[in-house]
């Protein structure tokens, strides 16, 4: 089993595990060819809610010509501490001219070892700053069983309004509610969301409207690109004011805000009473190079 | 009161309020937010909160109309044209002791000013929120409420106005508008809140109040003694002593001896005085003492004052001769020339020999004292 390679792109990495961390300690990494895959092995969550976060970035977006091999395919599985690869990416964004990481194993334990030199301005010296993460390496049998949750073609797809003023108006809404609190939230293919919530003291509603909405494929791929009006047309005007529903854990919502804040464009899928998923686009463009996806589902009233 | 049991929307709201602005409103409200629970009053004269704890303190706001741009207020059923008599003084506004026939309800103050908050959140901003302003330290701001005036609620960035931040979207908003409506009995007090994009409609479940809301009695016949001072000093006189957390503030004025005013606390391991001179005018604006007092009153008590001491200007002390401390904070509010606002503290004094009220007596000078000074205007300081 081995692998290495060059960084390129050290602060993508360090934003993906610093919005992961938000959600869990524990991350499993999966490393081949083509794709880094992280997703968040435990949870600070109770026992009640449900919620899955998986990021995926495109190997190229972060790696220079990497070297893997294993005897499972090529791929490598590993568990690892989502904190400490959050802070040792951090260190070295600031100041690093080079990067690379590797599998290393030290004392019988295995280790991601990531490797920074640093050029200081003042010395013009380099230096080299080594740090090991200890992981756990997961059999391809560890991990069968996770796999990404499969739902519904969601009843609306939304943009997520401005994240600042959505993650003011949230912490807002998880005073009101307590942290196991219900948040309900509401959309529809009209650009309208709302968020609501509803206790003894107090109902609170909050509206956005004009919003894009993306038009859902088939196979789940999004549009969001304003391809025509024939599609428009096709979906009937009572269609559009219909409007889908999920009811979520008040700290999972807050979660998504706080993870969704790394994004540049944030679309949220309602699947009717199943599911709120989640999907952040880390890019500009919105392209697929790295995205994180976030599954809560609905609480059942 | 009486109170028709069933809601009646078709006359139209019994009050209702517009503002371009919560951050006055929630600074005010946040003085008295140590308490989850406010008795509301609404009148043609202001809207009053009021908190009380432990039966042996009470605080309260009002918002005068000048903290809105539109303020209507229709007793009854009926419409009524706007009143056309002169606007009531500022004074007669915050008269706690008038006859107050408004409409009263119990609503969550928690949840009020998280709704208030709502209004303008950014959560990139440094506060909590566009309302949170919680960085609100006098030395922060300018040094004072003066520094604070005219900055539009929700766009402070943060202590410093010379803000890279500046052409941020935030920044460039237009103003949004937030709306009080009261259907009256029956109905929840809502707020309607638009802004950058997001209409926010909050409706605060109204509680029917306790029968009688016993206002701690005052009674400006037995005055002893009377001080006006900025409150900043106040403020950091119970700091400084809140720092020995001390279970009772000791509190004496005298009006030859020095020092003149001191408050003094005693914690498990020291104790501290802290004398102000009546001479200095820079310190006591007034000071007009009838005769040498003592009084012992419940620190933490006194200590839920402390954002209001805070955030007011200046601060009138008064002491009557059954040991009321009362303390009204000058809030200077809205527009330059608007007239300011208060909040009014009352507090019992701990009994000699007991530190334990005595509910007994709450009561009888409950009655005798509302009996003094019921027609008797109590005017504020100014």
């Amino acid at each position: 089993m081995k692998f290495r390679s060059d960084i390129h792109n050290i602060s993508l990495l360090s934003k993906v595990a610093g919005a992961l961390n938000v959600v869990g300690k524990v991350g499993w990494l999966q490393l081949s060819h083509s794709h880094l895959q992280l997703r968040v092995l435990s949870s600070d969550s109770s026992g009640s809610s449900q919620s899955q976060v998986w990021a995926t970035i495109s190997s190229s977006s972060i790696f220079t010509d990497p070297k893997i091999s294993s005897a499972h395919d090529n791929i490598i599985n590993l568990e690892i501490p989502l904190d400490t690869l959050h802070r040792s990416l951090k260190s070295a964004q600031s100041s690093y001219t080079s990067a690379s990481i590797k599998l290393t194993k030290k004392e019988g334990i295995p280790r991601l070892s990531i490797i920074i030199t640093t050029e200081t301005a003042a010395s013009m010296n380099h230096a080299k700053i080594v740090q090991d993460i200890p992981v756990r390496v997961l059999s391809p049998q560890q991990v069968a069983h996770l796999s990404k949750p499969v739902v519904p073609k969601p009843g609306c797809a939304v943009i997520l309004p401005a994240l600042n003023q959505l993650k003011g108006i949230t912490d807002r809404y998880v005073k009101m509610v307590g942290v196991n609190g219900r948040i309900v939230l509401e959309g529809n293919k009209n650009g309208v969301l709302k968020m609501k919530l509803d206790n003894d003291a107090v109902k609170v509603e909050s509206e956005w409207r004009g919003l894009m909405n993306p038009v859902v494929g088939e196979d789940g791929v999004m549009d969001w690109e304003d391809d025509g009006e024939e599609e428009e047309e096709m979906i009937e005007t009572q269609e559009k004011e219909r409007f889908s529903r999920v009811m979520v854990d008040s700290r999972d919502w807050a979660k998504v805000v706080r993870v969704s804040a790394a994004g540049k464009r944030v679309i949220a899928w309602l699947c009717d009473n199943h599911s709120l998923v989640v999907y952040v686009f880390l890019d500009e463009e919105g392209d697929n190079q790295a995205t994180i996806n976030f599954y809560v589902s609905s609480m059942v009233v | 009161m009486t109170q028709t049991p069933a809601p009646s929307a078709a006359t139209g709201p019994v009050f209702s309020a517009i503002t371009s602005s919560t951050r006055h409103i929630y600074e005010l409200l946040r003085c008295i937010g140590f308490m989850p629970i406010a008795n509301v009053s609404i009148s043609a004269d202001n809207v009053r909160f009021s908190v009380e704890d432990s039966h042996s303190m009470q605080a309260n706001v009002c918002l005068t109309p000048d903290l809105f741009s539109s303020y209507n207020y229709t007793p009854s059923s009926t419409y009524l044209d706007t009143i056309a008599a002169a606007p009531p003084s500022s004074a007669e506004q915050f008269n706690l002791e008038s006859i107050d026939d408004g409409v009263k309800f119990q609503i969550s103050l928690s949840a009020l000013l998280e709704c208030l908050q709502i209004f303008g959140a950014d959560g990139s901003s440094n506060s909590s929120g566009g309302g949170g302003n919680n960085n609100n330290s006098r030395r922060g701001i300018g040094g004072g409420i003066s520094g604070r005036e005219n900055v539009p609620f929700g766009r402070q960035q943060g202590p410093f106005f010379g803000n890279p931040n500046l052409f941020e979207q935030n920044s460039l908003r237009l103003p949004g508008t937030c709306r009080f409506v009261y259907q009256g009995t029956g109905f929840p007090l809502s707020i309607i809140l638009e802004d950058a994009g997001v209409t926010t409609t909050c409706h605060l479940t109204t509680f029917i109040p306790p029968s009688t809301i016993d206002l701690i009695p005052f009674n400006r016949t037995t005055l002893t003694h009377k001080i006006i001072l900025k409150s900043a000093f106040l403020h950091d006189a119970l700091l400084e002593l809140d720092s020995l957390s001390p279970e009772t503030l000791l509190y004496s004025v005298s009006p030859h001896k020095k020092p003149n005013f001191s408050l003094s606390a005693t914690g498990i391991l020291s104790s501290a005085t802290i004398d102000f001179s009546a001479n200095n005018k820079n310190v006591m604006e007034t000071f007009l003492v009838n005769e040498a007092c003592v009084g012992r009153y419940k620190f933490g008590l006194v200590r839920k004052a402390i954002k209001a001491m805070d955030y007011a200007s200046k601060v009138s002390l008064r002491g009557d001769g059954e040991g009321v401390l009362s303390m009204q904070y000058l809030v200077e509010v809205g527009e330059k020339g608007a007239s300011p606002t208060f909040i009014d503290f009352r507090f019992l004094p701990l009994n000699d020999d007991d530190d334990e009220y005595d509910e007994e007596s709450y009561g009888r000078e409950g009655d005798e004292g509302s009996g003094d000074i019921d027609d008797d205007a109590d005017e504020m300081m100014l």
